[in-house]
């Protein structure tokens, strides 16, 4: 591994930790500022699938680059007919700004890696970034959602997202056993 | 009567006993997995070649039902897609879904 790839790996895998801290204050959050929240936090995790796919050889990365991608697109569609179900629209907030911002900062520091190194910090941002995220799914958001058809669909996409969590796992285990 | 009544509980006999010896087995069974919550329900099925075994995906995302050996393979099943499989002798059991590694089910076939 180039020494460049080494720092930059470093650099990466203290962003992801630190993405485990939430901007604003999620839990003032109302029930239209949660939802785009999630959204960003589905479609974020889709931006960095892609950029796995696009740059990684390996198998095991591939494969669970391809489920994000599968299964984010499948909750973030029935979040949007759930919206437009219920006639309103997601709300712009402090949060899902800053995590906007993390998530653009994680794609500039990973696209600079590849190989080795790149595989290692994917799988390593994926496991913070779903425990982060699931913590405050089932912490702050679930208990607070107002909305009883709302609170069903976190409440089912929490038990997909522990599920990648334990993936996310499995994978970092993986990749660090390879040479 | 008293001849034809002898005739159909011998009958009956011979049938109760060819089954139990595994020598007739016409009664082919069916078997339903449900996929939900990211796991197959039940995890284990007890099935008999010439069974039928279905899988129904109730999850929001796609899921497949897959041999660990890769001999057989629903690929993906939408939400409430199913996909079912006629058992054989050679039917491989352990099966898990490759988009979720960590979901695992088992399909115990008693060969005759």
């Amino acid at each position: 591994m180039r020494k460049r790839e080494v720092v930059l790996g470093a650099l990466v895998a203290m962003l992801a930790l630190s993405s485990v801290s939430w901007g604003g204050s999620p839990a003032a959050l109302n029930d239209l500022e949660i939802a785009h929240v999630a959204y960003t936090v589905d479609n974020s995790d889709i931006r960095y699938a892609h950029l796995a796919l696009a740059v990684s050889k390996n198998p095991t990365v591939r494969a669970f680059a391809e489920t994000m991608i599968r299964d984010h697109t499948a909750v973030n569609d029935r979040a949007l007919a759930l919206l437009k179900k219920l006639k309103v629209q997601p709300q712009a907030n402090a949060v899902s700004q800053q995590l906007l911002d993390q998530s653009d900062e994680v794609v500039d520091q990973l696209r600079q890696l590849s190989g080795r190194a790149f595989d290692q910090n994917y799988a390593r941002n994926e496991l913070s970034y779903h425990h982060a995220a699931n913590e405050l799914v089932e912490k702050t958001f679930i208990p607070k959602i107002e909305n009883p058809e709302m609170k069903a669909l976190f409440r089912e996409a929490l038990v997909i997202f522990k599920t990648h969590e334990q993936h996310a796992q499995r994978m970092v285990d993986t990749v660090a056993l390879q040479r | 009567m008293r001849r034809l009544g002898l005739a159909v509980v011998t009958a009956g006999a011979v049938a109760i006993a060819l089954t139990a010896a595994g020598v007739a087995h016409d009664e082919s069974r069916r078997h339903r997995v449900t996929i939900e919550g990211l796991r197959f329900t039940p995890a284990d099925v007890v099935a008999d070649p010439g069974d039928t075994v279905e899988w129904v995906n109730r999850d929001l995302v796609p899921h497949t039902v897959t041999a660990r050996d890769g001999s057989w393979d629903s690929h993906g099943l939408a939400q409430n897609a199913t996909w079912e499989m006629h058992i054989t002798d050679s039917t491989v059991g352990d099966y898990f879904c490759q988009y979720h590694p960590t979901m695992h089910g088992r399909l115990v076939i008693r060969r005759r």
